[in-house]
């Protein structure tokens, strides 16, 4: 069981988040919904060590991690919003690299390493520097850092950004399945349809706080929403998008 | 009138160009203006700090010995032409990637509907911009000062000034453009890949040349003058030294007499035209086979036999844990690929090699073979000279990061601090120990034989050994994953000290040895290399211990409280600066004051 209790961060006077409060159980995905600005990359960053939080603390089956956070980050994967990688290495240089942080001796990695490059289609380019890669191939790398160590937490920040169909696809099975495994999955996207069909449960911010938290039907229902754009949009985007791109429009043309 | 829409193109990519040189992937983010100050200051400070000398000094010489005025004026002209000449290579070392359109550049440039010729113009423009800038910044000041003070009458200053300005910027040209040139021939005539991976060589090899010229400045006056007074123009050094070249251009203009002045102002000129019109013949001819090798050069594979087989040694050997290894293998190829590090690198080595040669040239000169037929403190030195110029800079790269965006795989990965202190401890001993005793037994082992080589093979390894952990003691951290704070080693303060250190640990201990060798035998350097072993033993057991007091690992800058903003001192702002570029990233630091990250 993973718990947010009261997770809230401050830079100076800015707030990123206030009081933030969830519980999530192995075998469920949250889905971590909000507009730009909301707080959603500062709380992905809370929970995975990356961000100190100024209040609050993040739990792992009753346990702050903190008091013991080299184990927790043991059993954590994380992909990142935006694809930092250290870019003269190759993928499978990367990969190895990631594998021995995580302390996987090299017999492990190196055969888990050619399964995943095998099945993300990356085995011609592995030793190629991933400054040559594309935007999906650099996701696919994240991807299986994130997954190579066989984590039990498993955070996921816009994962599929610059992925192909194929590869949406893939990932959206995956999800469900590590899931069904028993790992705990936070998914954090813009991707409403994508939350819909394989989270569990969604939790949205809106300035910093926590707007909605509820299992995805229950949330719709809550909301009398059809979809669950339509209940993101009663929640969290007042905003008449239609309006907004007719003065777009205007805009360029005037 | 406004201008037209095709120079208004040019001006905007000479501009962008000019602005793309200086902020240079090469340099972290927020170095650049810091480090234009320093080299500024650098370069400046001599020429303010000789022309204040010249005040006594020529008087006195047209006063008390008029005959020794047109030889004095010859060793001072060339000590401006060598030190102008030489910063100017320095700076063109520096730019070495940001010379040629780039991939970037072409992705850029190419989807905008601006002609090829216009590209082309803009860029050249600047990158002429760019030359013009460094020699107005390099001779400015030495151009007015040098010929107030050295000349006799007021009339003879303005001829003298020009003299001045127009001779050191050929000089810097001739440099600039030459080394420009080199790039680009190679880039087209074997391809972006080769000229990338010759890079470093060549970076090496430029300060490697440019150091000895400003290291060997009396030599080089020396013997330019002595051919001068000879006034044969088929003399070794009038035929193949630029520098006469340039100073015959400088003493043509300044009005002199001797004959022999103009056949090497004619060359001069060639030496500083021919360059010039090879890189405007690159652009003008080269410029879309520039783009497209930027663009369709394949990037080389990272894998090849050799170093698969040198990190399948040291694995087993050396680092065996997971964690040490995948820190050790991301420095090193950090140091090796990544181009900031790589360039870093270079300039220490090039540095090294040059103060290797400076310690054992006099001795060669003087004495030839005969001065190192019995093991001689200059040539036992060398390693131990390369071991500092590597040592260092490897302890100075630790702390420059690399791609600070992407530390979050080690700041989400399960490290203790005990772990990334071995990694940072291996990792420098693999750079620094290896090559270094390497080096001594060949240098010994061609000199004096096998079995002086192995000694001094150990006795300059434990020696290394030592140093290493000397530089480790106040190291924290994974290296390349801190932002940069300079000034850490207060070199502004404690110059006199380093350098007594390492006169101390390069002739002394050369000294120890050779006496050692003389009166007691292997068995005396063997104990002695026992002795330095163990002190490093002891610096290595006291961090250890030290340790245990850093729970966590440091990812922030730790910036003394005593460098933090007390008036106008250049590693301040410099620190600031460095700090200040970070604070946008992620960080777990109550030190720092992060911004909101992006959404």
């Amino acid at each position: 069981m993973l718990e947010a209790r009261g997770l809230t961060k401050y830079y100076s006077a800015i707030t990123g988040v206030r009081d933030v409060n969830f519980r999530i159980g192995r075998g469920a995905v949250l889905g971590l919904l909000g507009p730009n600005g909301s707080g959603k990359s500062t709380t992905v960053g809370m929970l995975t060590g990356l961000l100190e939080p100024s209040g609050g603390s993040v739990l792992l089956d009753g346990t702050s991690v903190r008091d013991d956070i080299i184990n927790y980050k043991r059993g954590l994967g994380y992909v990142p919003e935006e694809a930092q990688l250290y870019t003269w290495m190759s993928g499978a240089e990367y990969l190895t690299f990631c594998a021995r942080l995580r302390g996987l001796s090299d017999a492990v990695s190196s055969r888990r390493i050619d399964a995943l490059l095998d099945i993300f289609g990356l085995q011609t380019d592995r030793d190629a520097p991933m400054s040559a890669y594309s935007k999906g191939m650099r996701q696919k790398i994240l991807l299986s850092a994130a997954l190579v160590h066989n984590p039990s937490l498993i955070v996921l920040d816009e994962p599929c950004s610059g992925l192909d169909i194929g590869a949406t696809l893939i990932i959206r099975s995956l999800i469900q399945k590590l899931a069904a495994s028993g790992r705990i999955v936070i998914y954090s996207s813009h991707e409403l349809e994508m939350v819909e069909r394989i989270c569990t449960e969604v939790l949205i911010l809106r300035e910093g706080r926590v707007a909605a938290h509820a299992a995805t039907a229950t949330l719709r229902q809550q909301v009398n929403a059809a979809s669950l754009e339509d209940a993101f949009r009663t929640l969290v985007f007042t905003i008449d998008v239609d309006a907004v791109a007719g003065e777009i429009l205007a805009a360029i043309t005037h | 009138m406004p201008p037209s829409p095709t120079r208004l193109q040019i001006w905007t990519i000479a501009r962008a160009t000019f602005d793309g040189f200086l902020q240079s992937d090469l340099m972290p983010q927020g170095m650049q203006a810091p480090a234009l100050i320093w080299a500024a200051a650098f370069l400046v400070a001599p020429s303010l700090f000789f022309p204040a000398q010249f005040m006594a000094k020529y008087p006195f010489i047209r006063r008390f010995h008029p005959t020794l005025l047109e030889g004095t004026f010859w060793g001072d002209r060339l000590l401006f032409l060598i030190m102008s000449a030489g910063a100017m290579g320095l700076v063109s070392v520096v730019l070495w990637e940001t010379l040629f359109p780039a991939r970037r550049d072409a992705f850029v440039l190419t989807p905008l509907p601006v002609p090829l010729s216009v590209q082309m113009l803009g860029r050249l423009a600047g990158l002429m911009t760019l030359c013009v800038a460094f020699v107005i910044a390099l001779n400015a000041i030495p151009a007015v000062t040098f010929p107030v003070t050295s000349s006799g009458s007021f009339a003879e200053m303005p001829r003298a000034m020009l003299a001045h300005a127009v001779s050191t910027s050929a000089a810097d040209a001739f440099v600039f453009f030459s080394i420009t040139s080199v790039q680009g021939l190679v880039i087209l005539a074997i391809g972006r890949r080769f000229a990338s991976r010759i890079a470093s060589v060549a970076q090496a090899g430029s300060v490697l040349f440019l150091l000895l010229g400003l290291l060997f400045i009396g030599g080089i006056r020396e013997a330019t003058r002595d051919a001068l007074v000879r006034g044969t123009l088929a003399d070794p050094v009038l035929r193949f030294s630029p520098v006469a070249w340039f100073l015959g251009l400088y003493e043509v203009i300044a009005g002199t007499s001797r004959p022999i002045m103009t056949p090497l102002a004619l060359r001069a000129v060639l030496a500083t035209a021919l360059p010039m019109l090879v890189t405007g013949g690159i652009y003008a001819f080269g410029y879309k086979r520039l783009l497209v090798r930027a663009v369709e050069t394949p990037l080389r594979s990272t894998r090849s036999w050799m170093s698969r087989s040198a990190s399948r040694a040291v694995r087993l050997l050396f680092v065996r844990r997971p964690e040490e290894r995948a820190i050790c293998a991301f420095f090193l190829r950090a140091i090796s690929r990544s181009d900031r590090h790589s360039m870093l690198l270079s300039i220490y080595v090039g540095a090294g090699l040059a103060m290797m040669i400076t310690f054992v040239l006099p001795d060669a000169l003087r004495l030839g073979s005969a001065g190192f037929a019995e093991p001689a403190i200059s040539a036992l030195a060398l390693p131990l000279v390369l071991s500092v110029a590597l040592g260092c800079g490897v302890r100075i790269l630790m702390t420059i990061p690399a791609e600070m965006n992407a530390r979050w795989i080690f700041q989400t990965a399960s490290l203790s601090m005990r772990r990334v202190d071995a990694a940072a401890h291996k990792a420098l001993l693999l750079v620094v120990v290896p090559p270094v005793m390497v080096t001594a037994f060949i240098i010994a082992g061609a000199l004096w034989g096998l079995r002086v080589g192995s000694l001094h093979a150990v006795y300059c390894g434990s020696l290394a050994l030592l140093l290493c952990e000397l530089l480790l003691v106040r190291y924290r951290g994974i290296p390349l994953t801190r932002p940069y704070v300079p000034g850490g080693s207060r070199f502004h303060l404690l110059w006199a000290l380093y350098f007594s250190a390492f006169l101390t640990y390069t002739f002394t201990s050369a000294s120890l040895e050779q006496t050692l060798l003389q009166r007691v035998g292997a068995e005396g350097v063997l104990d002695a290399a026992g002795v330095f072993s163990a002190i490093g033993l002891g610096f290595w057991a006291w961090r250890k211990f030290k340790l245990r007091e850093t729970a966590d690992i440091p990812f922030e800058a730790e910036i003394p409280n005593d460098q933090m903003f007390q008036g106008f001192n250049l590693s301040e702002i410099h620190a600031a600066q460095a700090v200040a570029s970070t604070s946008s990233t992620l960080a777990p630091s109550s030190a720092s004051r992060p911004s909101p990250p992006r959404h």
